[in-house]
């Protein structure tokens, strides 16, 4: 598990994640499974705590709870919505998720903003759309999903549980094109891209702080772009840095990529 | 000294269909004006479009204790097209300029990267697809999986071409394909 100040699942990531997979779409219905058990645990605590009324639910029970409901989490998760064209609601306002065509959608610039603040707070509704590939929500603002996931995890990087353990690969380079202050998310790209990566090594090997790593996981993973590879969670190293020639460098510094 | 293959300078190539946004991005991250060979378009001149490259565009980004770096645009028009593979000749990379509003976007950019590969294969390549914020049926994935019949995935990032620093990502993530 990656030591970082971010809160983490009740249950150490490793157990979440038997070997042997390799799909997004496993990774999430792994995860989501252990998630589901968090909230069903929970529940079952609450009902323990109604019978004895006087006895209000620990504090750290609520915690996990939330962190469960997390919209971020819930959506590279849950099979029910991960990688799905979904609706979403939240306090008013409605997106219109469309992995299918890699954007989102939105009545107004306010709702995608606001909303895309909030992605790292519980009390979200998912519908699924009703003609997926179309928007129901269109109006006229859409975005970069790849990029509306990021910028998300970012501002809630510190809401965000543990990345779970393992090693990661990328399926393709996400859409980032409209987020040039997310350096570190591409460079985190460019890791992944190479080889599998253990998530712990990864911010050693990417020279980005571990909670922002942590926060480009989970977005990474919400949008679909990760595959899982078979090596033990940790065993799995980056691959050594490539050199750029000096030339190169330059220009890599004058683009503001420098390491 | 021949500037388009000048070994001790960096070459970095834009290209696309016409109209896609190439001398914008050019014109968004260079330090100098370009220099264009901008025509009026003999055909489907619009309000917003109405002068096409016909040569080449080129202006340069100065570089710290380096020479500059040398960006070109080729023109989008097939019969331009034998121009590509002098200009690509010792490049670092390309960008290859799309415009989401298009209606075949996806097939142009099967056919850019295409080009781009047979000219050489193992160019560092980078696709960027401009005025996604114009109401259209866009779709990122199409893109995506046309981009990838030609070769392992490359990134392809949509982006404002007006914009420094959007146009500056996409630089960055060519540089990113290299390491």
């Amino acid at each position: 598990m990656i030591a970082i100040a971010s809160r983490a699942l009740p249950e150490s990531p490793a157990r979440f994640i038997p070997r042997g997979s390799c799909s997004a779409a496993s990774i999430a219905a792994e995860l989501g499974a252990a998630l589901d058990g968090v909230r069903a645990s929970r529940i079952g605590e609450q009902r323990n705590a109604g019978d004895a009324a006087d006895r209000a639910p620990p504090a750290a029970t609520a915690a996990e709870t939330a962190v469960a409901d997390i919209a971020l989490a819930r959506l590279a998760t849950e099979s029910r919505i991960h990688g799905q064209d979904v609706d979403a609601r939240v306090r008013g306002r409605t997106i219109s998720l469309r992995p299918s065509l890699g954007r989102v959608y939105a009545h107004t610039l306010s709702d995608l903003l606001a909303a895309r603040d909030l992605l790292g707070e519980s009390g979200w509704q998912f519908v699924p759309a009703p003609h997926p590939s179309e928007p129901t929500a269109r109006g006229e603002v859409s975005a970069s999903l790849d990029a509306y996931y990021v910028a998300g995890a970012l501002h809630a990087r510190d809401n965000l549980p543990c990345f779970p353990a393992g090693s990661y690969g990328l399926k393709d380079w996400p859409d980032l094109g409209s987020l040039p202050s997310a350096v570190g998310a591409l460079k985190v790209a460019q890791v992944l891209r190479k080889a599998s990566v253990s998530w712990e090594r990864l911010a050693q090997a990417s020279g980005i702080p571990a909670n922002e790593v942590n926060a480009y996981g989970w977005a990474f993973l919400a949008a679909n772009l990760l595959t899982r590879s078979n090596d033990e969670p940790g065993t799995a190293a980056a691959a050594p840095a490539k050199k750029l020639p000096p030339l190169l460098s330059r220009l890599a510094e004058r683009f503001g990529l420098s390491w | 000294m021949d500037l388009l293959v000048d070994t001790n300078t960096l070459k970095l190539v834009l290209c696309g269909p016409v109209g896609a946004g190439k001398t914008t991005a050019i014109r968004s991250i260079a330090d100098t004006e370009p220099v264009s060979t901008e025509m009026p378009l003999s055909e489907g001149a619009t309000v917003e479009k109405k002068t096409t490259t016909v040569a080449l565009d080129f202006a340069t980004v100065a570089l710290d204790g380096a020479p500059p770096l040398l960006i070109y645009g080729v023109p989008g028009q097939e019969h331009f097209s034998f121009m590509r593979g002098i200009v690509l000749e010792g490049a670092v990379g390309a960008i290859v300029v799309l415009d989401s509003t298009m209606p075949a976007v996806a097939d142009e950019c099967s056919r850019w990267v295409r080009a781009m590969r047979e000219v050489s294969p193992d160019l560092a390549l980078v696709v960027g697809v401009t005025k996604t914020d114009v109401p259209s049926n866009f779709n990122l994935m199409a893109v995506r999986e046309s981009a990838r019949r030609h070769g392992p995935p490359i990134p392809v990032l949509t982006f404002d071409a007006r914009s420094r620093d959007q146009t500056a990502q996409l630089v960055r993530a060519l540089l990113l394909c290299l390491l």
